[in-house]
């Protein structure tokens, strides 16, 4: 296929929470992600959050890593608690120039990152809740990124490990699942996979950080696309000397192109959590229903230019 | 004339075991004695020959007879480390101070105030603009690396002059003898409480001593801590609504929370008493919502907001960060103080008070390497067994290490651990530190002492507290100074530059400052409004147990295996009576005295004596910020009247000083409790519980038609446990109607509205605490059982095979049950339970 995945390309993403409980919810109050951040190579045209029942409180800051968070208080007794974020935006992701990095090896790099730490980026170096630098982890990054191996290569080295290594599997892990469990059971879902190359960058002394956002897919031949079926999705991303950013897929085996949207980035899932939150109930337990779609706006390019 | 040459040997002996201590091998051998001085002989100045003038007055034995009246004033204010539950709770405080000279402590508060000044500042560049990490004062690492330090709360500014309102810092002595830090304990500043309770016990243990040194006070300090959280309040309050935030009554410093509360007149609040709402902090009282201004945070950070720090934390308020964020309400110290109490900040401060303060800083810091560090900063790992070796987050996993007691395979560990993963530890030098002496029980004990001293925002600058919470090591060769092992205390006694007048504050009970806690403007939680109903509910049981026993205990003594006794009918009845109330099954001892010790003393029994009281005791302590000083005497005795029961002792001794501690509590909860919402629900439980057991005891005793006899007996018996006997004897004579004892029985115990044992009584009572209260729906359902009691009629009741007073006890046992679950519906609602959610769906696939 010839199609240019680094050309600019436009989205709507649709992103709906739903949670039904067994009994009444008094109050509700919850951290969400609910606005796409700009990068450099994506633009926000809009943004539309609905909250149902009404939220009392909906507040928005920019987080310690750029991140838009939101803050949502929902007081009204309810059994079903919605959250409904439409998001347009426009993305142009260049393709790697991986001859450029390829100047570096990962010991220079990492060499040239002691040198100078950086008061944010330092921390996408240190281990953090879910990406543990246990001695499994780092003798998995001294395996396969040794010090003389060329940047480009590396980076690309991680995705491409991950993918032919581990085995996509949904449901294999949950939120808290540890890497040392993730290498052992060599299995995982996209988040696993986004944490492990956290792993093994930052074992190796290269700053990285986990993205939280989504992408484009497509049906199989043949078959239409079904509403809802979409998903977020998480990566990797890793600074290289110069100030500049990596992203990596190791779920794809590629690295990130213009049909990735970027939610929010942080040290590990903790810090991007597309919503958490605590409930007061005597309900014993609630159902989940999360809906994702995200839909190509090249049918509609007026659409691009609006604000 | 004896006892001369015997009390100078207290000092020499001291002395000699001093000279012993520069022997030993580990770590460094004490700079000083704070008394002896730095040569062992004569006293380093004034105050310090005064104290050592009254241990030579004193002798071996006055030295342990004062020991002795700490430990009995510690019991007696009820003065706690550690959880109660787990038993070894009690505080450890020497009668001894430490004396530090006017001089001295003027350099070391300059010291200590710009420290607290250079920890504001520190604070609130790391959550703002960050210059120290920027410019590269501090390697990012150390801060970034740090579990203290908070991202959820970047870029939030508290109101007030300073971000620091509180401050705590640990110091000892250095090889030259200036004190210097070894810790900074400013995340939720716990200790001042303590100090001044310390000095309290020590003032009432060294009275002439005390009155005659010219001291620095110590109450002034927490006038300044509520004026600061005052200052804090989020701009435009007036009259701030403040609390302290408390993790609950099993937190280890429990003690310390209250009395700071009790000391600053705070309303001490826990997680289940706040509630969000709007994104402001709601105080739950059982009429209307308070919002508070400013919270006094006892909870660590990490566990303050279950939304956006510890999901699973059940001691915070979910949104508190949000709420900070937008000013709404102010949090001291501010979530993420705890960055400051990281040692591999310490090399880099002396830089950071150039660049912040543009002053060079002048409080000595114990000589610290951060192993993260690279070229001339790095850590000698060859030295680690001279060494204090330390993570710079606390973590259960990764205590600090004395080098030098270490093995050499121990040592290895360690390294290799240290250079996996520099940047999480630092290397000290250990500070020789100075000795203080404790009485031991031959004679005086050095221990190294370490001095935590407290500062407050006050103005544009900090005040220090004029002394501290003294502690010292657990033995005189260890450099370990921690409460959990059971450290000792110590009162810092600063000399004032000039005596002061009108000190004397100092000595007053606590309740004097307890100003407006229960006062009008401020309402009952739901929580407290429950204990102290069931702190009533309790003590109640435990007192109409213990005379019921009473009772039962002398049918034993005098009917006991006398088959033909009359009074054999009365001794069971009263028996089964006992063994039904409190539903307690009886043992398979012949012997009924077995089972009567088991009511009294097994606490593993619900509705054992004991059980009851230990329940009173877990309530009280839950509320303990709201009580009389005195309770904790008169519960001590109880609790000291329980254990101490032997099984060959009578069972009547324990019974009568457990009964004469009951009455004890009554009466202090009726003489000294204000007349207002605490009094209406100590009296509401009191109440509740008393008409309960009074129909309980009937019904219990008198529904059976017995030989006149016997009932007699009975009736007697169950007068004899209301207290009752002396009006029935008085009115029976004196009556000239026709009423049968039973009858008057039934008048004096149920409907009689004068005697504080019948249930007419309690009906009133109820109702009056409930009209108090101003609940004018409960008041008439209260009103109605009054009713119901005083419509009684004997002629009715006492007829029909008694069939119709089982009837009517039966519809009064159940009224009163009712009263019961109807307070708890209105007065006591908790929140619904706290459930934490997360979604995630990776439902995603892979792409073409």
């Amino acid at each position: 296929m010839s199609e240019d995945l680094h050309a600019t390309r436009g989205y709507e993403v649709r992103h709906r929470t739903e949670y039904t409980y067994e009994d009444y919810v008094t109050a509700s109050y919850s951290r969400a992600c609910l606005r796409p951040r700009a990068t450099g190579y994506q633009r926000v045209l809009s943004n539309v959050i609905e909250v149902s029942p009404g939220a009392d409180v909906l507040t928005e800051h920019t987080d310690f890593w750029g991140n838009y968070s939101h803050y949502l208080e929902v007081r009204t007794r309810h059994t079903v608690l919605a959250v409904d974020k439409t998001s347009r935006v426009s993305i142009t992701w260049p393709r790697v120039d991986l001859d450029r990095l390829n100047e570096w090896t990962v010991g220079s790099a990492a060499d040239a990152f002691a040198a100078r730490p950086d008061a944010v980026d330092t921390g996408f170096l240190l281990p953090s809740r879910l990406v543990a630098l246990t001695p499994a982890v780092r003798a998995y990054a001294a395996e396969h990124l040794p010090r003389a191996r060329p940047l480009g290569d590396a980076l690309a080295g991680v995705y491409g490990l991950i993918y032919g290594d581990f085995t996509y599997a949904k449901g294999s892990t949950s939120t808290t699942t540890t890497l040392d469990e993730i290498l052992g059971e060599k299995q995982g879902v996209c988040q696993d996979f986004a944490h492990l190359g956290c792993g093994m960058l930052r074992a190796a002394g290269l700053p990285a950080r986990y993205v939280s956002g989504y992408i484009e897919t497509t049906p199989p031949p043949g078959k239409p696309k079904l509403a809802g079926s979409d998903a977020t999705h998480a990566w990797v991303s890793c600074a290289v000397p110069g100030g500049d950013w990596v992203d990596l897929d190791p779920t794809n085996n590629h690295f990130a192109d213009s049909r990735y949207i970027v939610t929010a980035w942080g040290r590990d899932f903790r810090d991007v959590s597309p919503l958490k939150g605590v409930i007061f109930t005597e309900s014993g337990g609630s159902k989940l229903k999360v809906a994702v779609d995200v839909i190509p706006l090249k049918d509609r390019p007026a659409m691009m230019g609006a604000e | 004339m004896t006892a001369e040459p015997a009390e100078s040997a207290v000092w020499e002996r001291y002395a000699a075991r001093l000279a012993l201590l520069e022997q030993v091998d580990g770590p460094p051998a004490p700079v000083a004695d704070e008394l002896a001085g730095p040569t062992g002989g004569t006293p380093p100045f004034e105050l310090a020959e005064t104290v050592r003038g009254a241990i030579d007055a004193l002798g071996a034995g006055g030295l342990l007879t004062r020991r002795a009246a700490v430990r009995r004033h510690v019991r007696d204010d009820g003065l706690t480390y550690g959880t109660t539950a787990a038993g070894g709770g009690r505080w450890n405080l020497d009668p001894l101070p430490v004396v530090i000279s006017a001089q001295e402590w003027s350099g070391l508060r300059e010291g200590l105030a710009q420290r607290a000044r250079l920890m504001d500042a520190i604070l609130t560049d790391l959550y703002g603009a960050r210059r120290l990490l920027a410019e590269g004062v501090v390697p990012p690492a150390v801060v970034l690396g740090h579990d203290g330090f908070l991202q959820v709360v970047d870029g939030i500014r508290t109101a007030g002059p300073r971000q620091l309102v509180l401050t705590a810092v640990d110091l000892a002595r250095a090889a030259d003898g200036t004190w210097t830090v070894l810790n900074d304990r400013d995340q939720a500043p716990s200790g001042a409480g303590y100090a001044m309770a310390d000095r309290r016990i020590v003032a009432r243990t060294m009275p002439r001593l005390y009155r005659e040194a010219p001291l620095a006070r110590l109450r002034g300090f927490f006038g300044l801590v509520r004026d600061a959280l005052d200052a804090a309040a989020p701009p435009g309050t007036d009259a701030p609504n403040v609390v302290l935030l408390s993790p609950g009554p099993d937190s280890e410093t429990a003690f310390d929370q209250a009395f700071v509360a009790s000391l600053t007149g705070l309303p001490l609040v826990q997680a289940e008493d706040l509630s969000m709402r709007d994104g402001k902090v709601w105080r739950r009282t059982t009429g209307r919502p308070e919002q508070v201004d400013v919270v006094l945070r006892r909870v660590d950070a990490a566990w303050s907001d279950p939304l956006d720090l510890r999901g699973d934390s059940r001691l915070g308020i979910p949104g508190l960060v949000e709420a900070t964020r937008r000013g709404l309400v102010s949090v001291v110290n501010p979530l993420g103080t705890g960055v400051l109490e990281n040692p591999g900040l310490l090399p880099y401060l002396d830089d950071a008070c150039g660049m912040l303060l543009g002053e060079p800083m002048t409080l000595p810091v114990a000589r610290t390497w951060w192993c993260g560090a690279t070229g001339a900063e790095r850590a000698d790992l060859d030295r680690l067994a001279e060494c204090v070796i330390k993570p710079i987050s606390r973590e259960a996993s990764e205590p600090t290490r004395f080098g030098w007691t270490l093995s050499s395979g121990e040592l290895a560990d360690l390294r290799a651990r240290i250079e996996a993963e520099p940047w999480r530890f630092v290397v000290q030098e250990p500070l020789p530190m100075s000795t203080t002496p404790v009485i031991g029980s031959h004679g005086l004990e050095p221990r190294r002492l370490v001095l935590r001293a407290f500062g407050v925002a006050s103005g544009e600058d900090y005040r220090i507290m004029p002394g501290g919470l003294g502690r010292v090591s657990v033995d005189a060769d260890s450099l370990v100074v921690s409460n959990a092992l059971g450290g000792i205390a110590k009162d810092i006694w600063v000399a004032a530059p000039e005596p002061e007048v009108g000190g004397a504050i100092d000595l007053h009970p606590v309740q004097a400052h307890l100003p407006g806690i229960a006062g009008e403007t401020l309402g009952l939680s739901p929580r407290v409004a429950d204990d102290l109903f069931w702190l009533g509910r309790y003590a109640e049981r435990a007192e109409s147990t213990a005379r019921l026993l009473m009772t039962v205990d002398d049918l034993v003594a005098d009917h006991f295996g006398r088959a033909a006794s009359p009074g054999q009918v009365a001794m069971h009845t009263l028996h089964q009576a006992l063994l039904t109330i409190t539903g307690i099954p009886a043992t398979a001892s012949d012997h009924p005295a077995d089972d009567l010790r088991r009511v009294l003393t097994d606490e593993s029994l619900e509705g054992s004596v004991a059980a009851s009281v230990r329940q009173s005791v877990r309530a009280a302590h839950a509320v303990r910020e709201l009580l009389s000083p005195d309770t904790w005497l008169v519960l001590a005795r109880l609790d000291n009247a329980i254990a101490a029961d032997e099984d060959d002792e009578p069972l009547s001794s324990t019974l009568r000083q457990v009964l004469e501690s009951l009455v004890a509590f009554a009466g202090l909860c009726a003489e000294n409790t204000v007349r207002d919402a605490v009094w209406s629900f100590l009296d509401l439980g009191r109440r509740v519980e008393r008409a309960q057991q009074v129909t309980a005891l009937l019904r219990a005793t008198v529904l059976d038609e017995r030989s006149p006899v016997a009932e007699g007996q009975i009736i007697e018996a169950v007068l004899r446990t209301l207290d009752s006997v002396i009006t029935f004897r008085r009115r029976l004579g004196a009556r000239h109607d026709t009423l049968t004892p039973f009858q008057l029985l039934l008048e004096l115990v149920v409907r009689d509205p004068s005697n504080p044992r019948s249930v007419g009584f309690q009906a009133e009572r109820v109702e009056s605490d409930l009209a108090d209260l101003g609940h004018p729906e409960l008041v008439q359902v209260a009103a109605g059982l009054r009713q119901s009691v005083a419509d009684a009629d004997h002629d009715e009741l006492s007829g029909e095979g008694r069939a119709r007073l089982a009837e009517a006890l039966a519809g009064w046992n159940t009224d009163w049950r009712e009263l019961s679950d109807a307070l708890t519906g209105v007065f006591f609602v908790r929140k619904a339970p706290q459930h934490g959610f997360s979604a995630t769906a990776w439902e995603y696939g892979e792409v073409e």
